[in-house]
């Protein structure tokens, strides 16, 4: 193949990739061989739980953007080394969870406290303007956002097991493969995740007097 | 059963992962203690609004931003990959060539050395003088000619993917008021019309994935060929110099001097196009 011809099958892939019914396999396959269109493709079955994992990981809308793009990243340069008879999703999110894992390791490093960040108002969830909502979502929005903070007052890893379990519904066996745990570890670390969130929760009026 | 024990085993028992037989038992043991029961009503609540948080979209410019970030990834592991595969065969001539200073006496080193440089010398002036002979001829050696310049400009560390262009096609009957849209596009970024085509533009390739991005809700890509080497900024000076022609003429309909330049540079720009040294890319307009 000389230069031209690469050049060929790399535009006409980013331009008809959109309409190439490419199955998973081939989709990975293409992507190992360095080819971004595609990868692009497949990132996007992926991406959005991506972004959602890092949002509720790190409790900030930009923050959860730039960590989903540095996963994406991570994945792109790494997929030449991903195995096709493993499973890709377990891999990506295993990714994502590392990689979340490593920043709020790293915010700490900083002496940034997730608590201060919290008690300084830098704790960024999106913000609704509650006034002439019907008390119900207002009392869902106030819940939601507890919630969230509360999650986010938990160790990076207690976080994880919270997420990929009770937000997104993972199996213990799925979550023991994407956090490489066993499951005795799963049961025991989400068992002691949702007795400290309990805790939280207990302190709160709202919830206590609300949702309980 | 000990509260101590209900309590170790409450997340398994609300995610339904015992035996039955364990979970009969807590089941019972919380009919008969409200403390154990009021701690599972807890943490069922915290799971239900856990599982209630859902999903939030995308920021709008997520696959912008990841798309550039990816195509800096891609040239960065192609840099690597080229810097790899060039310094690491240089780096093995020169540990050869180190080598084989240690064995041979130092005047038979300085021999060879001279003897490679003159060779490389020669091979230089080679390939200058076949890319010359190579634009003379047809089409066949042009291709040929590419690959070297590609050599040539990879040698001397240019970036030659951003000296090809591309072409864009639209339909003939899809010709509409989007021409005027279209032209302006590919103005702002770089491109030109074909004189001699009303339907089809060029574009740099730098600007390729840009252009796209522009278009792409409104047009249909329907197929890319490239043949040769770059001439955009050629082709559009004598674009733009035929337009400043053809006004001056309009001015001086009987000036023979502009007639005879108009033809002339009508001709050279007939003969890149005929030449197919461009990407080209159809677009259909939507409907």
């Amino acid at each position: 193949m000389n230069f031209n011809d690469k050049i060929i099958l790399k535009v006409i892939r980013n331009y008809e990739v959109r309409i190439l019914d490419y199955s998973l396999k081939d989709l990975i396959s293409k992507s190992q061989d360095g080819d971004i269109s595609v990868f692009e493709e497949l990132i996007k079955l992926y991406q959005k739980k991506i972004f959602n994992i890092a949002y509720r990981m790190v409790g900030n809308y930009d923050d959860a953007s730039d960590i989903a793009q540095e996963v994406c990243i991570k994945i792109f340069r790494s997929i030449k080394k991903f195995k096709q008879d493993s499973s890709f999703s377990t891999w990506v999110y295993r990714i994502t969870c590392n990689v979340c894992i490593d920043e709020i390791r790293k915010r700490k490093a900083n002496t940034i406290s997730l608590t201060a960040i919290n008690e300084d108002k830098e704790y960024k969830i999106p913000i609704v303007d509650k006034r002439g909502l019907p008390d119900e979502i207002v009392e869902n929005k106030e819940t939601e956002e507890f919630i969230m903070q509360s999650i986010n007052e938990l160790s990076p890893e207690y976080r994880a097991l919270i997420i990929l379990r009770d937000v997104y519904g993972y199996t213990y066996i799925e979550i023991s493969k994407i956090l490489c745990i066993n499951i005795g570890t799963v049961k025991s670390r989400l068992n002691r995740a949702r007795s400290l969130l309990k805790e939280k929760i207990k302190k709160n009026e709202l919830f206590n007097d609300k949702n309980v | 059963m000990e509260c101590s024990r209900v309590m170790e085993l409450l997340s398994e028992y609300a995610d339904d992962e015992l035996d039955s037989e364990t979970s009969d038992e807590i089941r019972k043991h919380m009919e008969s203690c409200s403390s154990c029961k009021y701690e599972y009503e807890l943490l069922m609540g915290v799971i239900d609004n856990c599982r209630r948080l859902g999903e939030v979209d995308l920021p709008g410019d997520f696959n912008k931003n990841l798309h550039e970030k990816l195509i800096s990834e891609g040239n960065s592991y192609k840099n690597r990959y080229i810097w790899l595969k060039r310094y690491g065969a240089v780096a093995a001539v020169l540990i050869l060539f180190i080598s084989i200073g240690f064995m041979v006496r130092s005047d038979m080193f300085g021999m060879k050395r001279t003897k490679s440089s003159s060779v490389a010398q020669e091979n230089m002036k080679t390939s200058s003088e076949k890319k010359v002979q190579s634009k003379a001829n047809g089409s066949a050696d042009e291709k040929k000619n590419f690959d070297m310049n590609q050599e040539l400009k990879s040698q001397r560390g240019g970036k030659s993917v951003n000296e090809i262009s591309l072409m864009i096609n639209l339909n003939g009957e899809e010709y509409t008021k989007d021409h005027q849209n279209i032209i302006n596009t590919v103005y702002r970024f770089g491109g030109c019309k074909i004189q001699y085509d009303n339907y089809q533009y060029k574009v740099p390739i730098n600007n390729l994935f840009k252009l796209y991005e522009s278009i792409k809700d409104d047009y249909k890509i329907k197929d890319i060929l490239l043949n040769s080497e770059d001439k955009t900024l050629q082709y559009k000076k004598l674009y733009e110099e035929l337009d400043t022609l053809k006004e001056s003429e309009g001015k001086n309909p009987d000036s023979a001097d502009i007639k005879k330049q108009i033809d002339k540079e009508e001709s050279e720009l007939k003969e890149m196009d005929e030449s197919g040294q461009y990407f080209f890319v159809s677009i259909k307009v939507l409907r």
